[in-house]
C-alpha cells in the first residue's frame, strides 16, 4: 500500500498552493484537498469529476489562464496555475 | 519509445491500449511488422490495468510493465496521451495529402486502401497512417440519470476507481456502490482494500438471477477464482438486490443516496457514491470510419475483421466481454491484420467460449424497465447542456431532442447522455461526427484541411 505520501511540488489552485506529485492528475490534487467544484453548469450548479477516465468533461479547469483541460487527464507540474470555477 | 514526428506510416496502427490492444500489437510485432500502438491515457493498460500508482508493485502493474518492455523490445511505438479526434480512407482522401506522410510509404501488406488517423496530442497534430488498423477502443461506462447524479461526490463506478488507482485517497470514507454488473463486486473490493468503507452494493437484478450465474462459473475454473477472490474482502459488505439509487442528496457534497427497495424507500448516510449501469461498447471511431454494428457492437467475422476490409476490432467493442475474452480476440486481430490466418484460426475456439460466457452476464444483468422512473421531469439527463428529462420527453429521436434543447450537444458530445437516451426512450446512438473528441484551436488547422474531403462526404450524406 502507499504508506506516506511524498510531497514532491507546489500547484496553484486558484490562488492558493497545493503540494502535488507528478503522478497525481489534477483531478486526484483537487480531490485530496478536499476540492470538489471544479466547474460551473450551464444552469450554475457545482460540478466535479464524474466518469474519471477523460469522457464526462464534468472535471474541466483552466490552466495557465487560457487552456480549458479535463483535470482527471491532466498530470501536476511544478507551478502550474489552476482555475476552478468556470464555464 | 516515444515519437514526435508529425506524420508517420506504419503496417499496423492499433487503436487502444489496453488488454485487446497490447495483445494485437504484441501479435503483429512478433511477426516483423511495423506497429504503433497509441492511447489517450497517459500510460497503457485501459482501464483494467490502469497504473495503480499507490501500489507500484500491484500485480496489474507488473503485467503492463512486463507487456511494454516487450513490445519496446519489438519495436512497437507507443503513442500515449494522444486523443483520435478524426480518420479517413486514402481511397477518399486521394494523394492531396500525402506530403504529410514524408518519404517513403511501403506496402508490405499489400491492402487495397490505406487508413488514416488525426491525432492530437495537447496542441500537437500529428497525422498516422497505415495498412491495417485494429480498433480497441474498449468500453465507456452506461451511467443511467437520478436525482443529484450531478452532484460533487456522486462518481461513476470505474471512474471512481480509476481516481483511486491515480492517489486519490478514500481512506476512511463511507461509500455506496450501486448499479448493476460484476464490475460493482470488483470496484467495492479495491475501495474496501485502500481503506475506504462500503457501506453497500446496491444491485438492479434480483439475487436468484446472480445465484443462478455464480452456478454457471463453476464451469470457469480461471473465473471462480477470481470471484472468491472478491468474496473474501467483500463478505462483510451488505447486499441490497432489486434496488437502484433515486436521489442523491447533500448541500454542495453528497451527504446520502436514497434507494428503491423492494421493502420501500431506504436512505444510506456515504460521502461517495459509485454507480454505473453495465458497459457500453466504445465504438464512435469504428462507425465514423464507416464499420458497420449491431445494436451498438461492432459486426465482426471470424477474424475479427470489420465490414471495412483492413479494418479489425477487439475486445469490448464487438460486445461487452470482459479481459478474457479482450485478450484472445486481441490475438486474432492482431494476427489476422498481418496475414497470419492460419495462427489467428487455432484461437477461434477459445474466443467463442470466452463469447458464450459473455453472453450468460450479459442476460444476468439485463437492465429492468422500472429503472426508467431513477429519473423525474427535473432530473438533468445531459449534463453538460443541463436539460431535464421534462425537456426531453415527446420528443421521438436524438436529432430531434437535441436541435430544440441542445442535449448530447456539449464537450461530451452525448458519450455520457447517449447512452441514457437509448434506454429512457430507445433511441439509437447518432452518428459521431468530427472533431471525435475536442481539440485546441492550435491543432485544428492541421486536421481540419486534411479531412476537407472526409468532412464533405459526411455532409452529403445527411
Amino acid at each position: 500500500m502507499s504508506g506516506r505520501v511524498e510531497r514532491e511540488f507546489e500547484v496553484f489552485v486558484d490562488g492558493r498552493p497545493f503540494a502535488a506529485r507528478s503522478d497525481w492528475t489534477l483531478a486526484t490534487l483537487l480531490l485530496n484537498e478536499g476540492h470538489f467544484q471544479f466547474r460551473r453548469a450551464v444552469k450554475g450548479g457545482t460540478r466535479a469529476p464524474f466518469c474519471g477516465v477523460g469522457i464526462c468533461h464534468e472535471c474541466r479547469v483552466v490552466v495557465d489562464d487560457f487552456r480549458t483541460v479535463r483535470a482527471c487527464m491532466t498530470l501536476c507540474r511544478p507551478g502550474l496555475e489552476v482555475r476552478t470555477g468556470g464555464e | 519509445m516515444v515519437s514526435d514526428k508529425r506524420a508517420q506510416h506504419f503496417d499496423l496502427v492499433v487503436v487502444g491500449a489496453g488488454p485487446a490492444g497490447l495483445a494485437a500489437a504484441r501479435a503483429a510485432a512478433v511477426a516483423r511488422f511495423s506497429v504503433a500502438l497509441i492511447d489517450e491515457n497517459p500510460h497503457p493498460g485501459g482501464q483494467i490495468w490502469r497504473r495503480d500508482i499507490c501500489d507500484a508493485t500491484s500485480k496489474k502493474n507488473q503485467i503492463v510493465d512486463l507487456r511494454r518492455r516487450e513490445l519496446d523490445r519489438l519495436g512497437v511505438q507507443i503513442f500515449c496521451g494522444v486523443t483520435v479526434v478524426g480518420g479517413a480512407h486514402d481511397q477518399e482522401l486521394g494523394g492531396a495529402h500525402d506530403q504529410m506522410l514524408g518519404a517513403s510509404q511501403t506496402r508490405s501488406l499489400g491492402a487495397a486502401q490505406s487508413h488514416r488517423l488525426f491525432l492530437s496530442r495537447g496542441d500537437e497534430a500529428m497525422v498516422l497512417s497505415c495498412e491495417r488498423l485494429v480498433l480497441a477502443t474498449g468500453a465507456r461506462e452506461r451511467f443511467l440519470p437520478f436525482e443529484g447524479w450531478t452532484r460533487p461526490g456522486v462518481f461513476g463506478t470505474g471512474g471512481l476507481q480509476a481516481l483511486v488507482n491515480n492517489g486519490f485517497d478514500i481512506k476512511g470514507k463511507r461509500i455506496v456502490v450501486a448499479g448493476t454488473g460484476p464490475l460493482l463486486i470488483a470496484v467495492a473490493a479495491a475501495f474496501q482494500e485502500a481503506g475506504a468503507a462500503v457501506q453497500a452494493i446496491v444491485e438492479q437484478v434480483s439475487a436468484h438471477h446472480v445465484r443462478r450465474l455464480g452456478v454457471g462459473l463453476w464451469k470457469r475454473p480461471a473465473k471462480l477464482v477470481q470471484a472468491f477472490g472478491y468474496m473474501r474482502s467483500l463478505a462483510k459488505i451488505r447486499r441490497v438486490y432489486d434496488a437502484w439509487p433515486l436521489k442523491a442528496l447533500g448541500q454542495d457534497k453528497l451527504e446520502s443516496v436514497v434507494l428503491r427497495t423492494v421493502t420501500g424507500r431506504q436512505a444510506l448516510s456515504c460521502d461517495l457514491l459509485a454507480c454505473g449501469f453495465g458497459l457500453v461498447p466504445e465504438i464512435r471511431l469504428a462507425r465514423y470510419l464507416g464499420c458497420e454494428d449491431r445494436l451498438g457492437s461492432l459486426k465482426v467475422d471470424d477474424n475479427q475483421e470489420t465490414s471495412v476490409a483492413g479494418i479489425f476490432a477487439a475486445g469490448e467493442p464487438c460486445g461487452i466481454g470482459g479481459l478474457d475474452c479482450a485478450l484472445v480476440e486481441g490475438e486474432i486481430a492482431g494476427l489476422a491484420a498481418v496475414g497470419r490466418i492460419a495462427a489467428a484460426a487455432k484461437l477461434h475456439a477459445k474466443r467463442d467460449k470466452e463469447r458464450e460466457f459473455a453472453k450468460q452476464l450479459e442476460a444476468t444483468f439485463a437492465l429492468r424497465d422500472e429503472l426508467k422512473e431513477m429519473s423525474q421531469p427535473r432530473t438533468l439527463i445531459c449534463r453538460c447542456e443541463d436539460v431535464t428529462r421534462g425537456e426531453l420527453d415527446g420528443f421521438t429521436s436524438v436529432r430531434e431532442a437535441k436541435l430544440a434543447t441542445r442535449a448530447g450537444m456539449g464537450t461530451c458530445q452525448a458519450r455520457v447522455c447517449g447512452p441514457a437516451l437509448q434506454f429512457l426512450y430507445g433511441w439509437p446512438e447518432e452518428q459521431a461526427r468530427l472533431p471525435l473528441a475536442p481539440i485546441s484551436m492550435a491543432s485544428f488547422g492541421v486536421y481540419a484541411a486534411a479531412t476537407a474531403k472526409q468532412k464533405d462526404r459526411h455532409n452529403d450524406g445527411l
